[in-house]
């Protein structure tokens, strides 16, 4: 039976997952779900997911939500490359620092910066008018609290090695820069773009590892692979 | 100077032709497991240690769990000549052969690793790092952990933050018990799910609920916002709701029938809430529900109104009661006390109040309150003494809730 996951490509820790899956070329059903369109709170989902939130996998019977938690499963269940996860103690505890830390260091502040930028102007509902200005005080709030992790980052995590945990890319450095991607995509000015333009060493790295254009779309993702990006919904 | 050359006579018995068969280098430490010899401390430290500790660790956790479960010392309700013998030989171990913890038991993150590392009989130096002082934000500790959090655990020049990782690195390390962190591949993704899940879903708001209504009118005078504080309260009800539903469901534990880190990670989260609800500085009243065949001392007059739900809980283990003075008593049954707010988050399940009880069986009842004492003592405790720099960081944490 194939793998099921629910994503929508708007949410990064969906786009981790979705990258993975194909760099390893895991078999896997695709069923979009539209957070804009509220479907992650509608019962069909519900019964996938009580939590209301996507990720989230089926693999016949077990269903599993939270991003970690489905990575971690499966690069144990489809024996993905042992980079992604070392099973060397002290390298994996790594990757276990970063994606714990990084729920509220990194996801939390950067979703916020994403939805003051984009989401949130575009509600008329929430009674804020759509003049940008209003939204610059909250934002530069929101940015304080993202800056510090990046900084972190970039100045001690990075300055010892090239990539976030280990010597090669992990699932740590996937869910950091699709994590990132959430602000950067919309134009955010931030300090923390430092972080994601590439050293001299890492460009090098980066681009074989992670441009591969030629994988076959997995059922279901046609349609959503060519809206991106898409404007938000008026 | 009879007794002196006595004395030297002994300090040389390292250069004594029996002592040198053993280590013709003439040094200690050296070890012998049948013909295998080896001396210099590092080969015996790093290959001989976990044989050795193989053999002590079951040792102290037939004391640990059996043993000092049934009654407070070794031998009898008092100390004994066993305890005397038992203490010495056990300072012998000294230091932990490298790893150091990093807590201040007041956050739950602390007390998980806290609580896990005691029970796994796991050797380390406790370092405490006092929150209220602003310790995690001195020189020494930034150069341990420069996000300035709590845990950090350092073994040996491997440093380490992020409780679950923490969590995760003991459990690998030390072999712990399967059960603690299943291998089978479901039942782990359902820990990691949990694991995941927690941080923003139980461990954000229920400490949010600890500053809210306790500590931020307690060292900044003021209350927050009733409407913060409602919606703040209707998120922890809504995530204890789904933890219910989700994970807990009709099992005993969160994996089935015994406890694993996503139970004892939930739980010492929930203290925080539950201690935050107390909400007052005025110790809290408590009342023990009597229950035919228990000894329980029946409620002081006019508290009985208090807590209406308590009736409903129906598991009053008799252990917890039978050897208690009155400050355990206090401790023991935290489900009842009455609480600010009317909201309780184990008086609103039973099946949660009798989910926590049985992993505070679990972990021992003991180690459990002995973790939690200084967060029960948080009411009591004088903020005059709040370092100053704190105290600015909680009052402009005060202004982002307004």
């Amino acid at each position: 039976m194939v793998l099921e996951l629910f994503l929508d490509l708007y949410s990064a820790p969906c786009r981790a997952i979705y990258i993975f899956t194909r760099k390893n070329s895991i078999p896997f059903e695709m069923h979009p779900v539209e957070l804009a369109q509220g479907e992650h709170l509608k019962p069909e989902f519900l019964k996938v997911n009580p939590l209301g939130k996507v990720p989230a996998l089926r693999d016949g019977d077990f269903l599993v939500a939270e991003s970690m938690a489905i990575l971690l499963y499966l690069s144990h269940k489809c024996q993905t490359e042992a980079h992604w996860y070392p099973p060397e103690l002290q390298a994996h505890t790594r990757v276990d620092e970063y994606l714990a830390w990084q729920h509220t260091a990194i996801q939390l502040p950067a979703t916020n910066v994403y939805l003051c930028k984009v989401s949130l102007p575009a509600l008329s509902c929430l009674g804020r008018t759509q003049d940008p200005q209003s939204w610059k005080g909250p934002l530069e709030q929101l940015l304080g609290k993202l800056t510090p992790a990046l900084q972190h980052l970039d100045q001690e995590v990075l300055a010892a090695r090239p990539f976030l945990a280990t010597e090669q890319v992990s699932l740590a450095d996937l869910m950091a820069f699709t994590e990132l991607m959430q602000p950067t995509a919309v134009g955010s000015r931030m300090e923390a773009t430092l972080v994601l333009q590439p050293r001299d060493s890492q460009e090098a790295q980066w681009d074989p590892q992670l441009a591969q254009k030629d994988l076959p779309l997995p059922p279901g993702a046609e349609s959503r692979c060519s809206a991106w990006p898409r404007p938000v919904p008026t | 100077m009879r007794h002196a050359s006595k004395r030297r006579a002994v300090w040389r018995e390292h250069l004594k032709p029996e002592f040198l068969k053993v280590n013709p280098l003439g040094k200690v430490p050296a070890l012998r497991d049948g013909d295998f010899l080896v001396a210099e401390r590092q080969p015996v430290d790093a290959v001989q240690l976990e044989q050795l500790l193989g053999k002590l660790t079951p040792a102290l956790q037939h004391l640990d769990q059996e043993v000092l479960a049934a009654r407070p010392f070794l031998a009898t309700e008092q100390v004994s000549l066993a305890d005397l013998m038992a203490f010495t030989e056990l300072m012998q171990q000294g230091p932990s052969m490298g790893l150091e913890l990093y807590l201040d038991l007041l956050s739950a993150s602390c007390r998980a690793v806290y609580i896990f590392a005691r029970k796994n009989s796991i050797p380390f130096d406790f370092q405490f790092v006092d929150l209220l002082k602003g310790h995690h934000h001195s020189k020494e500790y930034i150069e341990i952990n420069p996000l300035r959090k709590l845990p950090s655990l350092k073994d040996g020049t491997f440093v380490l933050s992020e409780s679950v990782a923490i969590l995760f690195y003991l459990c690998r390390k030390y072999s712990a018990p399967s059960h603690w962190y299943p291998p089978d591949l479901h039942t782990r993704a359902r820990v990691d799910e949990f694991m995941a899940w927690q941080h923003t879903a139980i461990q954000l708001p229920m400490n949010k609920i600890l500053w809210i209504k306790l500590l931020i009118p307690m060292i900044a005078g003021e209350e927050v916002p009733a409407e913060k504080t409602e919606q703040v309260l209707a998120e922890v009800k809504n995530n204890l709701k789904l933890f219910e539903e989700k994970f807990l469901q009709e099992k005993m534990f969160i994996t089935g029938d015994n406890i694993s880190l996503a139970d004892l990670v939930a739980l010492v989260e929930m203290m925080q809430e539950l201690e935050g609800q107390r909400g007052t500085r005025r110790r809290t009243q408590c009342f023990l529900v009597s229950r035919p065949g228990s000894w329980m001392p029946p409620p002081p007059a006019g508290l009985s109104g208090n807590c209406p739900e308590a009736s409903k809980v129906s598991f009053q283990p008799k252990c917890l009661f039978s050897r208690a003075p009155d400050r355990w008593l206090c401790r023991a049954a935290p489900w009842l006390w009455p609480v600010a707010g009317n909201h309780n988050v184990f008086l609103s399940s039973s099946k949660l109040a009798e989910w926590r009880m049985r992993v505070e069986l679990a972990i021992g009842s003991g180690l459990f309150w002995e973790a939690h004492d200084r967060l029960v003592k948080l009411v009591e405790w004088d903020c005059s003494t709040l370092d100053p720099m704190v105290k600015e960081r909680i009052c402009d944490l005060l202004q982002k809730f307004k």
